[in-house]
């Protein structure tokens, strides 16, 4: 299929996120707008864990921060869409800078530890800061639809179209930069550090840029979410809101840039769906339903759904190669690395 | 060879995964989640009221989410057995945010842009509930807090025209209940409490209630919240005549675990325990080690015989259980299960609307500034909606009171120590539901 069909299909495809919602009516557009707003930082995780190996699970902390800065600021009387935006993103940079020399210090399960414990620590600020914070009680955002760039989060598609924008947007920027030379070296690295360096790559210096990078976009959901909600809570800090991001990410697929979208979009609407239809077994069947497609579809779904493409392709080429189809169908499912086949 | 490791992000089936992404996303999201109905009889023939509720199912919330389904059931079946309001049949859409506030915040916006609710109901947990209140003066829908939402921001600071709490919380009942026991007891008294928001505020009521009785918490021990281990923080508490008793305002099964570490640490016997009290929190049988305790409560959890209303509404209640889901009726206690204060929030919430809708000839949603004035002065003395006292709505913040007891336990029994009217329960702030 040439590139020109591809573009189309993706451009028909885009239009369709920004038409058919609104088209649809009732709650849809709501619906998929919270979607996409817990999906950017599930976008982060996928960007910093899938794709650069650094296992980070305090993207929720950068998600809350700056979620909490908007509520902050608007309480302080600022009101201005830009600066509530700027304010949401330096204070998500902020904690994403914190991160990034965590990157640079420790590796590995030292460098998850680091990243538990300050999104343990961060959990507790809005008690220890209950007087600006709203401790417990959470705070809520002022300004009402000034504050969105006079687009209502509840009424309207206005803000709607304004989600999927920014969402194109970063897919698409964190697509080109994967596909670029620098997105490949940081793939790289995140598979093998050592050789990276070996080559003369900053291995650093490009762990640091993706912690910056996936903030901003975790920074930007937590500014959405605020703008949307009109109020914010401690939990947004917390570690439950963190590994929540990393199950919507793995559950879609943490090495693409579209599914930790779709793994938000099917866990959420799964929990709303059993919330809504039966009275007391939600997070039984939400767990049961987690470990089905973890040990299923170990790659996500979009890995899953890649892996299938792949075979048929396999299927189809038999006869056109010299390697055995069995031999094949291991290599992808990795089962040559496992039984001592190269991979380098 | 690193391009072998990199080559698979960036092969070109991405376009296929987009196409299944963003064709599932829009899918997934237009199958509207049918909500869990509940109704009454066919006695109401009017187009229905819906009313949307949000009850916690969370494992940290059982009980409460437990006895709001039963409650919530119970009050809805009674107004359409009994013709619903002004011919209109109220049914019931429940969703369960699981302890999250923001699946709180979303279910409830569901409720309403979805699942046409003409009003909303619920959350337990505070910031839920304070969530909740925030956005329903953006989607202008009335909203009763039921079970739970114990924050006194609520009514005390985030109030707005839309929301209404119809049971005493905080210093309301804090108060008055410290004046009792500085004057039973003596002055010195030691507390715990969650470490949150929630404790916080309970702390801060207790001390304004000690200091209105001419007592003092002479000892503080916060427990961090969450924490399982009660020990370190039990431990504390001085035996040797140094207070005259201990307030523990833990709450669900951090109270339950406060009260066994009480025991064990055998500090039950030599001091007088005050603020653990319901039946409802211990699966309708109170463990012999809170005999003595002292607690308020606008319900006792067994029904007073002398009061016909109470002993009705029990008797529903049970009716009601039998026909519910089978974890429910275990999380309650099975055939021990009691409404207590918990179900009694949830049964007077919904019983507080139907008043308030009767008063306002309400029919839906275009009725809403109506019922609000309806609810804003809501007055009912003792009887079927009310079973456990009188009720009053204060106009300005739209906190309820109730009758009120302090009440102390006796083996499975609860003594009444003394009755509070509500006109003797002042409100909590100064907030103005405008």
């Amino acid at each position: 299929m040439s590139t020109t069909i591809r573009w189309a299909g993706v451009v028909v495809l885009v239009a369709a996120l920004f038409v058919v919602p609104p088209l649809y009516g009732q709650f849809l557009p709501q619906r998929i707008s919270d979607y996409l707003i817990f999906g950017l930082p599930a976008l982060a995780v996928a960007l910093i864990a899938g794709h650069a190996r650094l296992l980070n699970i305090g993207v929720g902390a950068t998600f809350g921060v700056s979620a909490y800065a908007v509520a902050i600021l608007s309480q302080h009387s600022v009101l201005n869409p830009w600066l509530l935006m700027l304010g949401a993103f330096a204070a998500g940079l902020l904690v994403s800078g914190l991160f990034a020399v965590y990157a640079v210090v420790a590796t590995g399960l030292e460098y998850l530890l680091l990243t538990l414990l300050t999104t343990s620590a961060f959990f507790t600020l809005p008690l220890l800061f209950a007087g600006i914070t709203g401790g417990e009680n959470g705070l809520p955002v002022k300004g009402a639809v000034d504050i969105s760039f006079g687009l209502d989060p509840l009424v309207g598609n206005g803000f709607y179209w304004l989600l999927c924008a920014i969402t194109v947007f970063w897919c698409v920027l964190s697509w080109y930069l994967l596909a670029s030379r620098s997105g490949r070296v940081m793939v790289a690295i995140g598979r093998n550090p050592v050789r990276a360096a070996a080559m003369g790559y900053s291995v650093r210096a490009y762990q640091v840029a993706v912690t910056l990078y996936s903030g901003a976009i975790a920074a930007c959901g937590g500014w959405l979410y605020a703008l949307a909600h009109a109020f914010v809570f401690q939990d947004l800090l917390g570690l439950a809101n963190s590994v929540n991001f990393v199950l919507y990410s793995l559950v879609g697929g943490v090495d693409t840039i579209i599914g930790p979208l779709l793994g938000t979009a099917g866990l959420r609407y799964l929990g709303e769906y059993l919330g809504t239809t039966q009275s007391t077994q939600t997070q039984l069947y939400l767990g049961v339903a987690l470990l089905v497609v973890v040990y299923l579809l170990p790659t996500g779904v979009v890995g899953g759904f890649r892996q299938l493409l792949r075979l048929r392709y396999l299927v189809r080429s038999r006869g056109q190669t010299d390697e055995p189809l069995s031999a094949a169908l291991a290599r992808e499912a990795g089962l040559d690395t496992l039984l001592g086949g190269a991979d380098e | 060879m690193i391009q072998t490791g990199v080559a698979p992000f960036v092969r070109p089936t991405w376009w296929r995964t987009a196409v299944l992404a963003v064709a599932g996303l829009l899918a997934v999201a237009a199958c509207g989640g049918a909500a869990t109905q509940s109704g009454g009889s066919q006695e109401a023939t009017g187009p229905a009221i819906t009313i949307g509720v949000l009850d916690d199912q969370a494992p940290s919330t059982a009980v409460e989410g437990a006895e709001m389904r039963v409650n919530t059931d119970l009050a809805v079946n009674q107004i359409n057995s009994s013709g619903g309001i002004h011919g209109h049949k109220v049914n019931v859409v429940f969703a369960d945010p699981q302890g999250d506030p923001s699946k709180a915040v979303t279910l409830a916006q569901q409720l309403v842009q979805q699942n046409n609710a003409d009003i909303l109901v619920g959350g337990v947990l505070s910031s839920e509930c304070l969530g909740v209140e925030n956005l329903v003066a953006r989607l202008q829908v009335v909203y009763v807090s039921s079970t739970g939402c114990a924050a006194e921001a609520f009514t005390a600071m985030q109030c707005n025209q839309y929301s209404f709490r119809i049971t005493p919380q905080g210093r309301q009942v804090n108060v008055p209940l410290s004046q009792y026991i500085v004057n039973t007891y003596g002055k010195k008294w030691a507390i715990i409490y969650p470490d949150y928001a929630f404790g916080q505020s309970q702390l801060a009521a207790y001390k304004v209630g000690m200091q209105a009785a001419g007592g003092e918490l002479s000892q503080i021990i916060p427990i961090p919240y969450p924490e399982t281990n009660m020990a370190p923080y039990i431990s504390k508490i001085q035996t040797d005549g140094s207070v005259n008793g201990v307030i523990n305002s833990e709450v669900s099964a951090d109270l339950v675990r406060s009260s066994e570490a009480i025991a064990q640490f055998n500090i039950s016997p030599k001091l007088p325990i005050v603020g653990v009290f319901g039946k409802e929190r211990f699966g309708g049988v109170y463990p012999p080690s809170l005999t003595g305790d002292i607690g308020q409560s606008p319900e006792l959890s067994d029904a007073a015989k002398e009061n016909s209303f109470d002993v009705a509404y029990h008797t529903a209640f049970k009716q009601q259980l039998g026909k519910e889901d089978p974890t429910i009726i275990n999380t309650l206690g099975n055939d021990k299960s009691v409404p207590g204060d918990l179900g009694y929030e949830a049964y007077t919430a919904i019983t507080a609307l139907k008043e308030g809708m009767l008063n306002a000839n309400f029919s839906g949603k275009a009725d809403t500034s109506k019922l609000i004035s309806a609810m804003s002065k809501l007055k009912a003395k003792q009887g079927t909606d009310f079973p456990g006292g009188d009720f009053q709505m204060n106009a300005s913040d739209h906190q309820g009171v109730t009758t009120t007891y302090i009440a102390k336990i006796s083996g499975q029994q609860e003594q009444v120590l003394t009755t509070l009217a509500p006109d003797k329960l002042s409100a909590i702030g100064t907030c103005q539901a405008k």
